[in-house]
């Protein structure tokens, strides 16, 4: 059966919407029937890039509007997350581990390696002073019940 | 998110419910150094046993208790039998240096 859907949705940079764009992102995907295991895989590399768009893009500031698109394709979901903060210089090293460019804040530095190791496939796009756009896909096995 | 404190024998046991993300990592170790500092000498547990998720940020909040009661010469552990936190400790690499025990129980001193 192919399957094809999409979804998208902008809210604001605040802290408040990072639960809410993974519940979003888990409520849109669930119709492939996802194990809990890829549900969660999902959420948190979701969780991470929402979060890199406020404590990075935007720096904390609220103003800025955070865009997340979701797509299913068969089996494959598609999430792009992006804003119009104020861009990553050099992304190759940015996506190291535990490469952090703030470390009195106390992050861990793996937000990229999470998102890499949680879905199959990441792409990174970035103009400095223009924004950011993540682009990850992971697939979902069909199962039969 | 809640977050509760007790003490048990020599341990100071912090308890958290609910998610873990970059929201709530700000209060987590806010709320958690105040009681460190004020008991510097107890074995500090972190149970995430009703963690119902955790990111990265929740990866820094004990990196950073750890290196704060590593400077008091006292010792930190977790407790998470909870599969959905599994693959994030796992991947952190946090277990090479803070054991993690199936139960509080086993974590306390």
């Amino acid at each position: 059966m192919n399957k094809k859907n999409k979804l998208k949705t902008s809210f604001m940079s605040i802290p408040e919407n990072e639960s809410l764009a993974r519940v979003i992102c888990a409520s849109f995907i669930s119709q492939l029937n996802p194990t809990l295991e890829e549900l969660t895989d999902v959420k948190t590399a979701v969780s991470e890039a929402v979060t890199n768009c406020i404590v990075h893009a935007y720096e904390n500031k609220d103003d800025g509007i955070i865009y997340m698109d979701c797509m299913i394709e068969d089996s494959k979901i598609t999430v792009d997350v992006k804003d119009y903060g104020k861009g990553i210089e050099d992304v190759k090293k940015a996506m190291e581990p535990m490469y952090t460019s703030n470390p009195e804040a106390e992050r861990s530095g793996m937000g990229f390696t999470v998102m890499e190791t949680f879905m199959d496939e990441i792409l990174v796009d970035s103009i400095v002073g223009v924004g950011t756009k993540v682009h990850m896909t992971k697939t979902i096995p069909q199962r039969d019940f | 998110m809640t977050l509760n404190f007790s003490d048990k024998d020599n341990s100071l046991i912090m308890t958290i419910s609910g998610e873990i993300d970059h929201r709530y990592a700000v209060r987590i170790r806010n709320e958690a150094d105040r009681r460190i500092v004020t008991y510097p000498d107890k074995h500090f547990v972190m149970d995430l046993t009703n963690v119902t998720f955790m990111d990265s940020s929740g990866i820094g909040v004990i990196i950073g208790r750890y290196k704060l009661i590593k400077s008091f010469g006292t010792s930190l552990c977790i407790v998470s039998s909870n599969p959905t936190l599994e693959k994030i400790l796992s991947m952190s690499g946090i277990e090479k240096i803070i054991p993690i025990h199936k139960t509080l129980k086993e974590a306390i001193r």
